[in-house]
């Protein structure tokens, strides 16, 4: 490892402690080298002046309004979900709207079932032509015996 | 959310709850949970921020962005390091943002780099030309330099803030010393 310069082990001294070699070296420097004094008491000024006690606070109710930032971010959230799926929903809506129009306009009669395309059943019908298989049927059986 | 609620401690109790399980409720929607520990916490990223940026709502927006940030990295934050910590990281992280954001020029700092109004200089004065220098300097030593010399961070806790080893830290903190000595010396 690279021998540490005395400026190096000065500015080191600032920040975190020393080993006791360094330490001593630090010592019999500072006390032969006038320069070296006034360098440390320069960074020592420096470090005060930045060191000034400042404004620690972002003003009254300040978590109550990030609070409220983070509820309205979360409602725009929602609101832009709604809006992106809103243009589906109209598309589908659309849509809807054309075939009932379209069935409306080819119906053979104005009847709602017509209108929304729902099979018409019959139950009377239904019964006869029950009935009529039925008949058909044993009439069938009957000739083959 | 309202078994967050069921199972969050009395609110005259909430300043003596450890900063990991106010997160932990975060977490799971308690919003009272996260205003104790935005109040609890305001200081020292407000510190942060007004040490990068001065004082003014541009700050203060920044600040609001810090812990809203901080919010929605909840369920991505896994605790290797404590709150604070990463919420400091944050900070420092969205005001150097910032700073490449702005790029302002202050008339103020042009009169004083000419050499004019040096011995006229107040605290308030001498607060902006540190400010106005410690944004000129590079952002990885800039936010060393405020963690430890303005906001006074150990070593240690600003390599843990910052992620970097200690070494890294004493190095930036020698180099942007000597950066600052040369600009600052004159107006002490």
């Amino acid at each position: 490892m690279a021998k540490k310069s005395i400026e190096d082990i000065l500015m080191e001294s600032l920040d975190h402690p020393l080993t006791a070699s360094e330490q001593l070296q630090l010592d019999q420097a500072l006390a032969e080298d006038k320069t070296l004094r006034k360098q440390l008491d320069q960074f020592t000024k420096v470090r005060e002046a930045m060191r000034r006690k400042r404004e620690t606070s972002f003003g009254p109710f300040f978590g109550h309004r990030v609070v409220h930032k983070i509820q309205n971010l979360r409602m725009e959230i929602d609101h832009q979900i709604i809006f992106f799926f809103k243009k589906y929903q109209l598309a589908a809506l659309g849509i809807l709207v054309a075939l009932i129009a379209i069935n409306a306009i080819f119906a053979e009669d104005l009847t709602v079932q017509s209108i929304f395309g729902v099979e018409q059943t019959n139950s009377s019908s239904t019964t006869n032509e029950t009935d009529s298989i039925s008949f058909d049927f044993y009439k069938d059986l009957n000739e083959q015996l | 959310m309202n078994e967050a609620r069921k199972d969050r401690p009395p609110l005259f109790y909430m300043d003596q709850v450890p900063d990991q399980d106010l997160v932990a409720l975060s977490r799971t929607g308690d919003m009272v949970a996260f205003k104790e520990f935005v109040m609890r916490h305001e200081a020292k990223v407000a510190g942060v921020i007004y040490s990068i940026l001065g004082q003014g709502a541009e700050a203060e927006d920044v600040g609001q962005d810090v812990f809203v940030k901080f919010y929605e990295s909840l369920d991505k934050f896994k605790g290797e390091s404590a709150p604070a910590t990463y919420l400091i990281r944050i900070a420092i992280n969205q005001s150097l943002n910032e700073v490449k954001k702005r790029k302002r020029k202050n008339t103020l700092f042009t009169s004083i780099e000419q050499g004019k109004n040096v011995k006229m200089m107040d605290e308030e004065d001498m607060h902006n030309v540190i400010q106005f220098e410690l944004n000129k300097l590079d952002a990885d030593f800039q936010s060393v330099v405020t963690l430890r010399l303005i906001e006074g961070y150990s070593t240690q806790e600003t390599a843990d803030i910052l992620d970097i080893p200690l070494g890294t830290v004493l190095s930036r903190l020698s180099r942007a010393q000597k950066k600052l000595r040369e600009v600052l010396i004159k107006y002490l």
